[in-house]
């Protein structure tokens, strides 16, 4: 190991090069502190043995100033004093010194001295090794980190994109729709668009749990529940018109065949699926484990649709019920997920059905548009505070 | 006959110790004119340095004497002064040195 000794007199100088040397130790000497400090600056060396007199700057101050400035490394220090009293001893320690051996000294004490002052510099020097390995696996961890929240941000505007376009028009309806994932990405999804001429299809569903793999199957879901032949919504027959509108119940039916849960990962949803037939004025819905969709009539009359129900995905002999309500001019149907009634205020109060329901009747004159947005805001209000804890989507849907 | 005194030293020490020896043997003149310019300053910190050189290199009588020459020059004491440095200058001059190697 590389030593410094620091003394102004040669003889003890010349001394202590020459025993250290016999033990192996390379040696750099100092004839004051100020040397000593300059040496210490430019050169790595971390074990320095310092008498304690000496002119310009003494062995204490020496002291002082290397534990008080930063040279990167911790650095082991002897102090050489013909004082052995008490005092010295305290202030020498309070100083930062590691040891003392008392001049003239025995070659064999400071020997063992010397190799004690080496275990701990090793201790020091694996406490900071390990340091620089934490910062880098911190470091690592950040960019990780950074790439995930990109890969994340990504998966949610691929869900934006699969939603409806803010502009999207429905010719005979008005349209309004809510959707704040409480992460990035979400495991709601929902949609609506035209079957023919006459229908309108929409749904809206949630996949069960959070985050990534249940934002996967959201969007799996989202790209079949498209109204093109062959698809769960719309199956090819013989003749004219070649193909035929599955109904509500048979879309829920076939689903829950194709998506059965896997054991490991549990991941059932819920879902509504409606139609609207403009011509005939009906609604016909089937429900599938979800909330309650609220149908509010034009005067002002509360439906509530699909009380109970089972999701998709758990039992593959679920029968799924179908719902049929007059659907005319000025009634709204609104579907949304549990985030809403579920949404816990500061004294874990949930918002609740009962408290939406009254808000949407109460709102039943307001433009569709207008009614979103109050909802949105009264939710806000009463969690009171940032960041809601489940995704929080809402369709409407209003028979011009 | 006078008497010699044998001092047992570590052999890699061998050949620093000429000059250690002839350092002291200056420290006796520089002492002996300092006392004449009642400079008890410098004649403590040679005193002090002897003290703490001499018994690592293996002169413990070196040590005994700086302690002295130290601790009597705080008080100025010339005549313990006077008396520890002829002490010393004899010593110089009767010492043997004899050379083993280390345990």
């Amino acid at each position: 190991m590389r030593i410094l000794v620091v003394d102004d007199d040669p003889d003890i100088q010349r001394l202590l090069a020459r025993i250290l040397h016999s033990w192996e130790h390379e040696v750099v000497t100092a004839n004051n502190g100020q040397e000593a400090l300059a040496i210490l600056e430019q050169t790595p060396i971390r074990f320095v043995i310092s008498d304690w007199m000496m002119p310009e700057m003494d062995g204490l101050e020496l002291c002082h100033r290397i534990r008080n400035s930063d040279l990167g490394r911790y650095i082991y220090l002897i102090l050489l004093t013909a004082r052995d009293a008490k005092n010295d001893l305290i202030h020498g320690m309070e100083a930062g010194a590691d040891d003392f051996v008392v001049n003239p000294f025995n070659r064999g004490e400071l020997k063992v001295r010397i190799r004690a002052g080496e275990r701990i510099l090793a201790l020091e020097q694996n406490l900071e090794a390990q340091n620089a390995r934490l910062q880098q696996a911190n470091e690592q961890v950040r960019q990780a980190y950074e790439c995930i929240n990109r890969d994340l941000e990504a998966g949610a505007e691929i869900q934006r994109s699969l939603l409806p376009p803010p502009d999207f028009k429905l010719p005979g309806f008005n349209v309004s729709w809510s959707f704040s994932p409480s992460a990035l990405v979400a495991g709601d999804i929902f949609n609506l668009f035209q079957l023919d001429e006459q229908q309108v299809g929409f749904y809206l569903l949630d996949v069960a749990g959070h985050g990534v793999p249940s934002a996967m199957l959201s969007v799996t879901l989202s790209r079949i529940l498209s109204p093109i032949p062959d698809s769960p919504l719309k199956y090819r027959i013989p003749g004219s018109p070649n193909y035929a509108i599955a109904t509500p119940a048979n879309v829920l039916k076939e689903l829950n065949q194709r998506f059965p849960v896997q054991d490991d990962t549990m991941q059932y949803f819920t879902m509504v699926y409606g139609i609207v037939n403009r011509a005939t004025q009906t609604l016909t819905l089937s429900p599938g484990g979800h909330p309650p969709s609220i149908f509010v009539s034009a005067k002002g009359k509360l439906t509530l649709l699909g009380l109970s129900s089972m999701p998709i995905g758990l039992w593959p002999e679920t029968e799924f019920e179908t719902e049929h309500i007059r659907f005319c001019s000025g009634d709204r149907l609104y579907l949304y997920s549990d985030g809403i009634p579920d949404c816990f205020s500061p004294d874990m109060e949930p918002y609740s059905q009962d408290r939406m329901v009254s808000r949407l009747v109460e709102w039943r004159k307001k433009p569709l548009e207008e009614v979103t947005g109050a909802l949105e805001q009264d939710l806000r209000k009463w969690r009171g505070r940032d960041g809601f804890s489940d995704d929080l989507t809402l369709l409407a849907l209003e028979m011009i | 006959m006078e008497e010699r005194i044998t001092v047992y030293i570590d052999a890699d020490l061998e050949d620093l110790i000429p000059e250690f020896l002839e350092n002291r043997r200056e420290d006796v003149e520089t002492i002996r004119a300092a006392l004449g310019r009642e400079d008890f300053d410098l004649i403590g910190r040679l005193g002090h340095s002897m003290k703490g050189a001499g018994g690592g290199y293996g002169f413990d009588a070196i040590t005994d004497i700086g302690r002295v020459i130290e601790e009597a020059a705080k008080t100025y004491k010339s005549e313990e002064i006077t008396t520890a440095v002829a002490s010393l200058s004899l010593y110089l001059d009767r010492v043997d040195i004899v050379y083993e190697e280390a345990e």
